[in-house]
């Protein structure tokens, strides 16, 4: 494939402009987040000293290189703490993850059966609490959770509790906390998928003999399958590594990866510690894509190669 | 031919149904029976009702007014799943998600078949659509004619008492249509399942029904065969819908021996047609005559349409379209009223052609031209 030669040149600044900029604000800042966690904490400014030296001799890399297992990342290893974030971090954001679709599939479900004027009114409702702050909605929820807030008042006058429940400085808090912020980000992309469903299928199901559900099951899920991973993905990768809903909502025992990082950086001001958590956080994340990824290429893959009976 | 036999039971029956969308009325009271075995097809413009009409008897539309039965069944309260008929949608609707295989063995599936017979009769049906090779495509992987095959097959593989097909062959170019137009028919020949189809094409329903319907605003204004149709339209409105015609408009001012006595202005004479027997002195009348009844010959030949019949007109020829098969002449009178006239091209050179601006006399018989209310 080749563009006309006449504007060869700007047909190639339009697909390198991304990269441009993917380069710019995110490979840059990336390496250089790379290059701190391979170096040493010091009583400095700012608190570090690189490791590897542009001036540096080949035989003295090797020897700096060798040294590595003692570093950060074996600190991380080392240290049980870092490995309890992590997994809490993936247990609260893939459990927040789950409940997301439970909610928000139902959620998108009615929103894409709507008439069809009432349906930029519905999204518009899913968008509006983005215009307030992030900081401010989460805020809110420490009114609602804690021990004389709203959810207990309600509670104890509806006579279903008789203690006030202690909600805040849990992990339940955060888990509430995590389901609330990122609920647009999984049922947005639901939604898309399942109002491009052409309604014509799911008549054709109920012509086939299929009743309501089996049509759901086989024709409507089947067909918002992909809006739900992107949902999935959107909202597994950021609550993966949330900072400021565990340190509102959780208590000093929830430790999520975010929060952990937050500590080194700042209370301990350990910038290569921290820097090498950050770089374990986007390995963590990265493996879900690619498997994803992968699984996706396999699958246009084996489109490809029935073309050829 | 069953639906001349009245003793027996419809497949299908239409009793009294009317369907609104707001205020805009899609079908208005329509009655209507189908026979099993029979290939019906409902023939109308675009925004008629066809598709609503259909859609009530798959279960997908609900009447306002009137009940859709079938087979002595009262279908009011049967959901679409449960209804004994299939349709082919105009879309085709295949499932993107699911193969040839999958697509056409879904319906089956829910009918809880044993997996043996699912695979069997896929496979049986796959071979008579001849999509066998491509069993494991998806449908993106298919072309326009394949994905109609497939949609097919997928309907017809549950037996249904009634096949329904929503402008079946309106997503396919011509030649292939024409094709695919023989492979329906044979099908359901073979089969013998009841077929009812919709489309605004009338050759397509010409070629492939057994009886039609032509629809106009919600309304049925002719049922029979082509035949009848095309012979002994209704009224105005299915004599243009189906086939080429010329109308001429007139007053009825007489009878005679050969027949009614019908004076158009717009031919400078009058024209003698057969009575229909509903017509007094002093209607207006449509008086419609189709291409071929009309015989065409040079002004002043000798063996020239004698003055017998008395329906004999005098124009020039404005155009000529050879279409090989026939010759399709449009002869303008002086009134400029044009005239349709086609004559079948037997031999294959002709000693003395007639030539656009020729001087013309066309003639056709009483028995020829139907008349109409106007
Ligand atoms: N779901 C609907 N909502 C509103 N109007 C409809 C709907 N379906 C059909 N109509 C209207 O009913 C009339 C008949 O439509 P349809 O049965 O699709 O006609 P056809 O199939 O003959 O083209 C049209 O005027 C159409 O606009
Ligand atoms: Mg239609």
């Amino acid at each position: 494939m080749s563009a006309p030669s006449s504007d060869h040149g700007s047909g190639r600044l339009v697909v390198g402009l991304p990269f441009l900029w993917l380069g710019l604000f995110f490979l840059l800042p990336f390496l250089i987040v790379v290059r701190m966690a391979f170096s040493e904490s010091a009583q400095a400014r700012p608190p570090y000293r690189p490791v590897f030296d542009l001036a540096d001799d080949w035989s003295t890399t090797l020897d700096k290189l060798s040294l590595l297992g003692s570093g950060n990342f074996s600190t991380i290893f080392a240290d049980a703490l870092y490995l309890e974030a992590f997994l809490a971090s993936i247990r609260l954001a893939g459990t927040a993850t789950a409940i997301l679709v439970l909610i928000g599939f139902p959620m998108a479900h009615a929103m894409a059966r709507a008439p069809e004027r009432l349906r930029p009114v519905l999204v518009a409702l899913i968008i509006l609490p983005f215009w307030t702050s992030f900081l401010i909605r989460v805020y809110a929820w420490i009114g609602i959770l804690k021990q004389e807030g709203l959810l207990n008042l309600l509670l104890l006058n509806l006579g279903l509790i008789s203690e006030p429940l202690e909600i805040l400085n849990t992990e339940i808090a955060v888990q509430i906390g995590l389901v609330y912020a990122y609920l647009p980000f999984m049922v947005l992309p639901v939604y898309a998928a399942l109002e491009r469903i052409d309604p014509t299928l799911i008549e054709a199901a109920a012509d086939l003999g299929a009743s309501r559900i089996k049509t759901f099951w086989l024709v409507t899920v089947p067909l918002a399958l992909p809006g739900v991973w992107a949902g999935a993905f959107l909202v597994f990768i950021p609550a993966l590594g949330e900072f400021v809903i565990p340190d509102l909502l959780g208590g000093s025992d929830t430790l999520m990866i975010g929060r952990a990082l937050w500590v080194e950086f700042f209370n301990n001001r350990d910038w290569p510690l921290a820097s090498a958590v950050a770089v374990l956080l986007l390995v963590l994340v990265l493996g879900p894509i690619m498997a994803y990824r992968a699984l996706e290429a396999r699958r246009e893959d084996a489109a490809q190669r029935s073309l050829r009976p | 031919m069953p639906w001349a036999d009245p003793a027996l039971e419809p497949l299908i029956r239409f009793d009294r149904v009317s369907k609104r969308f707001g205020s805009a009325v899609a079908v208005d009271g329509i009655d209507l029976s189908i026979y099993a075995g029979e290939f019906f097809c409902l023939l109308g413009a675009s925004g008629c009702g066809k598709t609503t009409l259909m859609r009530m008897l798959a279960g997908f539309e609900r009447p306002d007014a009137g009940r859709v039965v079938l087979g002595g069944v009262d279908l009011s309260g049967t959901p679409p799943h449960k209804r004994p008929v299939n349709m082919m949608f105009q879309s085709y609707a295949l499932f993107p998600h699911m193969n040839v295989e999958a697509n056409v063995a879904f319906g089956l599936e829910r009918e809880g078949l044993p997996k043996a017979e699912i695979a069997a009769r896929v496979d049986d049906i796959l071979g008579k659509v001849q999509m066998r090779p491509f069993a494991r495509r998806r449908p993106d992987q298919l072309s326009g004619g394949q994905k109609q095959r497939v949609a097919l097959a997928r309907a017809l593989v549950k037996r249904p008492k009634v096949l329904l097909l929503d402008e079946p062959l309106g997503a396919l170019d011509k030649r292939l249509r024409e094709e695919t137009q023989y492979e329906l028919m044979e099908l359901q020949t073979a089969l013998g399942i009841t077929f009812l189809m919709v489309t605004h094409d009338q050759d397509e329903a010409m070629t492939m029904a057994d009886r039609i319907a032509i629809m106009d605003k919600g309304r049925i204004v002719q049922i029979g065969t082509p035949a009848d149709i095309y012979e002994a339209p209704a009224t105005r409105g299915a004599a243009e819908f189906i086939g080429d015609v010329t109308i001429f408009e007139g007053v009825v001012s007489g009878r005679s021996s050969d027949g009614l006595i019908v004076e158009i202005p717009a031919a400078g004479t009058s024209l003698c047609v057969v009575d229909g027997g509903d017509q007094a002195i002093g209607d207006s009348v449509a008086v419609a005559v189709r291409p071929e009844k009309l015989t065409i010959v040079e002004e002043g030949a000798d063996e020239g349409p004698r003055r017998r019949s008395g329906n004999v007109l005098d124009g020039v020829v404005w155009d000529i379209g050879y279409l090989g098969d026939l010759t399709l002449y449009r002869v303008k009178l002086a009134s400029g009223l044009i005239v349709r006239v086609s004559r079948a091209n037997i031999a294959r050179t002709i000693d003395n052609p007639i030539r656009r601006e020729d001087r013309v006399r066309i003639a056709f018989d009483p028995a020829a031209a139907v008349v109409l209310k106007a």
